[in-house]
């Protein structure tokens, strides 16, 4: 049901950023529209609001729709130094299955931790999850590419050099 | 040649960026956004190539380019013309994309002008603009 992988296989204790790719496997539950994912993180690893734009409830779950949506990327983050060489973020896919019936699948991965000098020697990155987190437009901003997003474009005058340009030089109003 | 730190692009990017902290220097170097470190000494540090590499990457990420797409872009590219791009970079700013506006007098002329240009400056400004470009035809 659920697939978990992380961009990469160590990240710094202090100041590091990692990308968890949840995958959502086919069952005999896709079809099944309203489902939520929850991360639990261990104290001193954040993460930013979902890459993928998918609206989110005020206690941080996912809202996603098995339909069709087939993964989950994440970016996670730490700032000050955590204390601990690993720790486990755990997935939680809930969902109701029939009218009264919740159904849960947890799933865990296990983030290393290291210092920057010691990252040098034994990181290794899965160039999937890169591949994904590159596909994507500007995970640094982590906005997501909601449907919410009004885009405001540059007012874009063009000039017009026609027999009625003195018009429109003559009455055009600025604002 | 200068050697930094990924400390010390992270604090001269984040004057053009406030979002280029240390993870996300550190984090597009792993993943190869931006040239492999340079050894000067027994040390492995950024140089200026690797901030051109950076500021690229803000202005582009800012017209909607993808990182794959930047990347791949990036890599057919001279070090100057990277470096030209990332002089582009105010452009894009959102504040001034918001506040200023863009006059396209031709195809390949286009005039961006804040709101403090009066008026009347604006149209001595695209009246010149347009002669140059006739009497280059001519």
């Amino acid at each position: 049901m659920l697939n978990l992988r992380m961009a990469k296989s160590i990240m710094e204790q202090e100041e590091g950023m990692n990308h968890l790719w949840i995958q959502l496997l086919p069952t005999e539950f896709s079809a099944i529209e309203k489902a939520q994912v929850s991360i639990q993180l261990p104290n001193g690893l954040y993460r930013a609001p979902n890459l993928n734009g998918y609206e989110e409830s005020e206690s941080n779950g996912i809202f996603i729709n098995l339909s069709h949506d087939k993964d989950v990327l994440l970016e996670l983050y730490t700032q000050t130094a955590v204390d601990f060489d690993e720790a486990s973020v755990i997935v939680t896919l809930s969902f109701k299955e029939t009218e009264n019936r919740w159904k849960e699948f947890s799933k865990d991965v296990t983030v290393r931790f290291a210092t920057e000098e010691e990252m040098e020697e034994i990181l290794e990155l899965d160039q999937q999850v890169i591949e994904r987190v590159k596909e994507l437009r500007d995970p640094a901003a982590g906005v997501p590419n909601s449907d919410d997003l009004v885009i405001l474009r540059p007012r874009t005058y063009e000039l017009r050099n026609n027999e009625y340009a003195y018009l429109e030089q003559k009455y055009r109003v600025d604002y | 040649m200068s050697g930094y730190t990924a400390k010390q692009v992270a604090e001269i990017l984040q004057q053009d960026d406030p979002r280029m902290n240390l993870r996300t220097v550190r984090y597009y170097t792993q993943i190869g956004m931006v040239p492999a470190l340079e050894l000067i000494g027994n040390k492995r540090v950024y140089t200026d190539r690797h901030i051109h590499f950076f500021r690229a990457i803000i202005t582009l990420t800012r017209t909607g380019e993808t990182l794959a797409s930047i990347q791949e872009k990036l890599m057919t590219l001279s070090i100057e013309e990277i470096e030209k791009i990332g002089q582009q970079m105010y452009l894009y700013d959102p504040n001034r994309v918001l506040e200023n506006e863009t006059l396209t007098i031709t195809e390949d002329v286009a005039i961006t002008l804040s709101p403090r240009v009066s008026a009347e400056l604006k149209q001595k400004v695209i009246d010149s603009v347009s002669q140059l470009l006739r009497g280059e035809k001519n």
